[in-house]
C-alpha cells in the first residue's frame, strides 16, 4: 500500500469535533428526541381513533348507504373523537386526609407544555415539602417569580425544564378587568360570549406577551342562564404556571362537540362542574365552568348560578370564536 | 403504531458517545464544513432514534450509523443547492489537535475524491474494515469496493505526487 495508512488516520483524527461541538450536537439531538416523543404520543392517541377515509371508487350504492348512515348518525357522526378527559389527567393531590384527582390545564398529555408543567410542579411540591425555595429577604421580583422559582437552584431547574421541552418563559403579564380591555389589548374583538352577570365577583384576567391569557367572567346563555367560567388560552411553545384543577375526570360525562364555527371541542359535565377543552393549532383552550347538572356549582350562594344542561354547555361552546382565538397574537 | 422513541436519554447518550466521532468523520468528508457536518450528524442520530431499529451488537449499531450517515450526506448534497465552501477558508473547522500542513493537505485531497470513494477510503484505512466487510455494510458487491479502493489510491497517489 503506497498511500500511508498512518497519514490518513492522522489527517482524519484532526477533524474530530471539539467537546463544545459534541455537546452542542447532543443537546440538539436530545431536544428533538423529546419533541418527537411528545408529538408521537399525541399522534399515537389520535391514530387509535376512528379514521374516515375517502374512497373515490366505491360503487354508487355504497356511497348512498354511507350517506344514509351518516344522516342517521348525524347527531354523533361529526363529533369525531379527538381526545378525552384522561388525556388531561394530572397528578393526584393530598388535601388534608383526602387524596383528590386533578386535571392539567396546559395541554394534552404528551405535549411539551403538559410534560413541562408536570415536571415543574413536582419540583415545586418537593421543595415546599422540604422547606426549600423560599424567597430571600432581598428578593427582587423577576420573571422567575411568576413561576414560584425563588432560589438559585429553582431558577436553574426551571431553565433546564424549559430547555428540555423547547419552551419559553413568559414576561410579566398585564392585568385585565373587563372584556373590552382584553379585546383592546389583543386588537381583535367578538371572540368571547356576551358577558352575563358575574354576581359579586369582579371580571379579571391576565394577558401575556404571546396572547396566552386567563379570563374569569360570565356568559349569558340563550336559555337565560348566566354561567360563570374561568377561561385559559395557552399559546403553544410557552410554559404557563397554572397549578391543577381539582376534578375527577371519571365523574364527568364527556363528549366531543363540533361547534358552529367548525372546531371540535371536548365537553364534560358533572354535578357541580363542567369543562370545555380545545386543542387548537397554536394554542390550547381550557375552560372551567362553574356549573353542573345539579346545584349549579360548588357554592351556589356565592356565584348565583343555576343548573345547566348538556344543551347549555354546547350553546356555551358555540359562543366562542375558536378560529379567532387560535390565531391570536399580541 | 408503536412509539418511535423507545430509547431513554441515557441510552441515546451512550450510543452517541460511542459513535459520534466516527459519524462526524464520515460526514465531514462529504459535507466539508463543520456546520453542515453537525447537521448531518444530528440527522443521522435522529434517524436512529426514530427508526426503532434493534441492533444485534455495537458493531451492527456502528455499521448501521455509518451507512445511514453516508445516505444522509448524499441526500443532503443531492437535494440542497449548496454552496460548497473551499476547505481553504475553513478556519472555523474545529480541530482540537490542530492540523499540520501535511495532514491538512491530505485530508483536503480525501475530501476532493469523488463521493463514492470517500466512505470506502474511510472505512478501509481509518476504521480498518476489510473490503468484504465494507461490501456487506454498504450493500455493494465486493468487486465494486475493491475497484473503488483501487481508484481512490490512484487519485490520492496522483494528487500527492506519487506518494
Amino acid at each position: 500500500m503506497k498511500v500511508k495508512n498512518r497519514r490518513i488516520v492522522e489527517a482524519w483524527n484532526k477533524t474530530d469535533p471539539s467537546i463544545e461541538a459534541e455537546r452542542r450536537m447532543l443537546d440538539g439531538i436530545l431536544a428533538d428526541a423529546h419533541r418527537i416523543n411528545a408529538a408521537n404520543r399525541k399522534e399515537d392517541f389520535m391514530q387509535k381513533q376512528p379514521v374516515y377515509k375517502y374512497r373515490p371508487h366505491r360503487r354508487f350504492a355504497a356511497v348512498v348507504i354511507a350517506a344514509l348512515l351518516m344522516l342517521a348518525l348525524a347527531g354523533t357522526a361529526f363529533a369525531i373523537y379527538r381526545f378525552c378527559m384522561k388525556d388531561l389527567a394530572g397528578p393526584t393531590s393530598q388535601i388534608g386526609a383526602e387524596e383528590v384527582r386533578t386535571l392539567s390545564l396546559n395541554g394534552l398529555k404528551g405535549s411539551p407544555e403538559y410534560e413541562a408543567a408536570q415536571e415543574w410542579e413536582a419540583h415545586i411540591h418537593a421543595w415546599y415539602a422540604a422547606g426549600e425555595n423560599l424567597a430571600a429577604p432581598d428578593l427582587v421580583p423577576d420573571a422567575y417569580s411568576e413561576y414560584n422559582a425563588f432560589s438559585r437552584e429553582a431558577k436553574g431547574t426551571l431553565d433546564g425544564i424549559l430547555q428540555k421541552y423547547g419552551l419559553k418563559m413568559h414576561a410579566a403579564p398585564v392585568d385585565l378587568s373587563s372584556l373590552d380591555a382584553l379585546y383592546s389589548a389583543l386588537g381583535v374583538s367578538g371572540f368571547m360570549p356576551a358577558a352575563g352577570s358575574n354576581g359579586e365577583y369582579p371580571v379579571s384576567g391576565r394577558l401575556y406577551e404571546d396572547a396566552t391569557f386567563s379570563f374569569n367572567s360570565a356568559a349569558a346563555l340563550p336559555s337565560g342562564v348566566d354561567l360563570r367560567y374561568q377561561f385559559y388560552r395557552f399559546a403553544k411553545g410557552s410554559l404557563t404556571r397554572t397549578g391543577f384543577l381539582i376534578a375527577d375526570a371519571d365523574a364527568l360525562d364527556e363528549w366531543t362537540y363540533p361547534t358552529a364555527g367548525g372546531v371540535n371541542v371536548l365537553l364534560a359535565i358533572g354535578a357541580n362542574k363542567s369543562i370545555l377543552a380545545a386543542d387548537l393549532d397554536n394554542g390550547f383552550v381550557f375552560i372551567n365552568v362553574l356549573a353542573g347538572t345539579e346545584n349549579g356549582n360548588i357554592n351556589a350562594n356565592s356565584f348565583g348560578a343555576k343548573a345547566i344542561t348538556k344543551a347549555d354547555l354546547e350553546a356555551f361552546a358555540d359562543s366562542f370564536g375558536f378560529p379567532v382565538i387560535d390565531s391570536l397574537a399580541k | 403504531m408503536t412509539h418511535s422513541l423507545l430509547r431513554t436519554d441515557k441510552e441515546i447518550v451512550e450510543i452517541y458517545s460511542r459513535h459520534v466521532r466516527t459519524i462526524y468523520r464520515v460526514c465531514i468528508a462529504y459535507m466539508r464544513n463543520p456546520h453542515d457536518t453537525e447537521d448531518a450528524v444530528h440527522d443521522t442520530f435522529m434517524k436512529m432514534i426514530t427508526s426503532n431499529t434493534a441492533f444485534e451488537s455495537e458493531e451492527h449499531e456502528k455499521a448501521w450509523l455509518i451507512r445511514t450517515a453516508i445516505n444522509v450526506c448524499k441526500n443532503a448534497l443531492k437535494h440542497w443547492r449548496r454552496k460548497v465552501e473551499s476547505m481553504d477558508k475553513m478556519e472555523d473547522l474545529e480541530y482540537p489537535g490542530g492540523q499540520s500542513a501535511e495532514t491538512s493537505g491530505l485530508f483536503d485531497e480525501i475530501c476532493a475524491l469523488p463521493d463514492r470513494y470517500k466512505a470506502v477510503v474511510f472505512l478501509y484505512y481509518y476504521e480498518g474494515y476489510t473490503s468484504a466487510e465494507i461490501a456487506k455494510m454498504l450493500h455493494k458487491p465486493q468487486s465494486t469496493i475493491t475497484n473503488h479502493l483501487s481508484e481512490a489510491r490512484k487519485s490520492l497517489r496522483k494528487m500527492l505526487g506519487g506518494d
